[in-house]
């Protein structure tokens, strides 16, 4: 490699990524749809994760999933995909712009589910703590 | 004898194509790109071509320094290339094991697999830390056999640019006797998956039958769609944390663990923990496999 390969793959790097820009590659931005859509997606990241019920924030970027024995995901938009984590009950807090869900992972951060209040949180899991 | 970088006249092809695919997509299904995650594997790629070349004149040395003790004297004649390449191929394949059975060679390795897609620019996701993890030691051999340096550092960008095509779902399956001889997009989609039936599978890098021989082959199934990524997906779109994540992962496993168990943590498979608190592939596989036959099987009733 020398500085004009290196030049030509840098301009090439940006031509790139401005088109996939200026296509809108990537689809819609809400990518959680459906209660059961989360619930699958928790399933297939978390091993033995059989998750029973989901909440979804309103804008779709974000969804809280229980599972039959108790663990708690998160989910979160990543881009065009969905990431998760396991989290504990504790690190859910409610807040007037929805629930708030701490990750104890700084690059993952804390994941807000949209116009989701305490109410949901408790319908989805009565049998656990308090939010 | 000197001879040119394949790689370096197969850029332009990887952008043209890459140009092409992102084309395909916007008419068939936008969510196979997302631009950011496009702009992390280039930058990523950009930075392992900086690293390579950075520690290219360190191997090479070694190469020539290991060549002295070389068994045979074999010449640039044609038929050399093609033994070269096929040796180069399972040497790969080693290598490529390896890099996802010791977490040492994985925290180099899991670079590429850090994508959530699976497309073209995901090909060009590459380490930067290559040299640091000593993966070069699984080439030392050809050159102890006697291949010259200049020939198998050829034959191994031909083998990268092979590699680089089968980073698409654009293509379904190859014709069947393609299929059971090379590598192809169906094989490296299994690779590349995190569905429990699919982990450490297909290592191969240009010929399948690596896989098929060491018994480390699993076709892709339309019932089971792969789903791409890692077993802990990062999450985000850093550079850095996507290239060095997995050695702060390491070095903070070393600091913490017992001193009987600290070597565990570098030379174990990834997930490994001394009180087995975490998943392996292994452990995904064992438990998705029991919950699968429960599935299958209903307990009957009395």
């Amino acid at each position: 490699m020398n500085w004009i390969v290196f030049a030509a793959s840098l301009a090439a790097v940006i031509v790139l990524a401005g088109v996939a820009w200026s296509l809108k590659l990537g689809g819609p931005d809400a990518c959680i749809a459906t209660p059961e859509g989360a619930c699958q997606t928790a399933d297939d990241a978390l091993t033995g994760f059989a998750a029973t019920a989901s909440v979804v924030g309103a804008d779709g970027r974000a969804a809280l999933v229980v599972d039959k024995a108790g663990r708690v995901a998160v989910l979160k938009a990543h881009g065009a995909r969905v990431a998760a984590r396991e989290v504990v009950w504790s690190d859910v807090r409610a807040t007037d712009a929805g629930v708030v869900v701490e990750t104890r992972d700084r690059r993952f951060g804390a994941v807000r589910l949209k116009d989701v209040d305490a109410l949901a949180v408790r319908r989805l899991a009565p049998q656990l703590t308090e939010v | 004898m000197p001879l040119p970088d394949p790689v370096d006249f197969a850029v332009p092809g990887f952008v043209a194509l890459v140009f092409a695919e992102m084309v395909v997509v916007r008419i068939k299904d936008r969510s196979r790109y997302c631009p950011r995650d496009t702009l992390t594997s280039l930058a990523l790629g950009l930075g392992s071509t900086v690293a390579g070349v950075l520690s290219a004149g360190a191997v090479f040395a070694l190469a020539t320094w290991v060549g002295q003790f070389r068994a045979f004297d074999i010449s640039y004649a044609w038929y050399w290339f093609v033994v070269c390449f096929v040796l180069d191929d399972l040497a790969y394949y080693l290598f490529h094991r390896s890099a996802h059975r010791v977490r040492w060679f994985w925290a180099s390795h899991v670079i590429h697999h850090s994508s959530q897609h699976y497309n073209l620019s995901t090909a060009l996701r590459q380490t930067w830390t290559g040299f640091f993890s000593l993966a070069f030691l699984f080439r030392l051999p050809l050159f102890l056999i006697g291949f010259p340096p200049e020939m198998v550092f050829f034959v191994a960008g031909l083998n990268l640019i092979y590699q680089f095509w089968i980073h698409t779902e654009v293509i379904g399956r190859m014709p069947r006797w393609f299929e059971a001889v090379m590598n192809t997009p169906s094989h490296h989609r299994v690779h590349h998956a995190t569905n429990p039936r699919y982990l450490d599978r297909n290592y191969a890098g240009v010929l399948i039958v690596w896989d098929r021989m060491f018994g480390t082959f699993e076709p892709e199934r339309a019932d089971d769609r792969p789903r791409y990524g890692i077993v802990h997906q990062l999450g985000s779109f850093s550079l850095l944390w996507a290239a060095f994540h997995e050695w702060v992962g390491i070095a903070r496993d070393v600091w913490r663990a017992p001193w009987g168990a600290k070597l565990g943590y570098i030379w174990r498979p990834p997930g490994w923990s001394h009180d087995g608190s975490r998943d392996t592939s292994e452990t995904i596989k064992a438990r998705w496999e029991a919950r699968h036959v429960r599935i299958r099987e209903p307990q009957q009733s009395p």
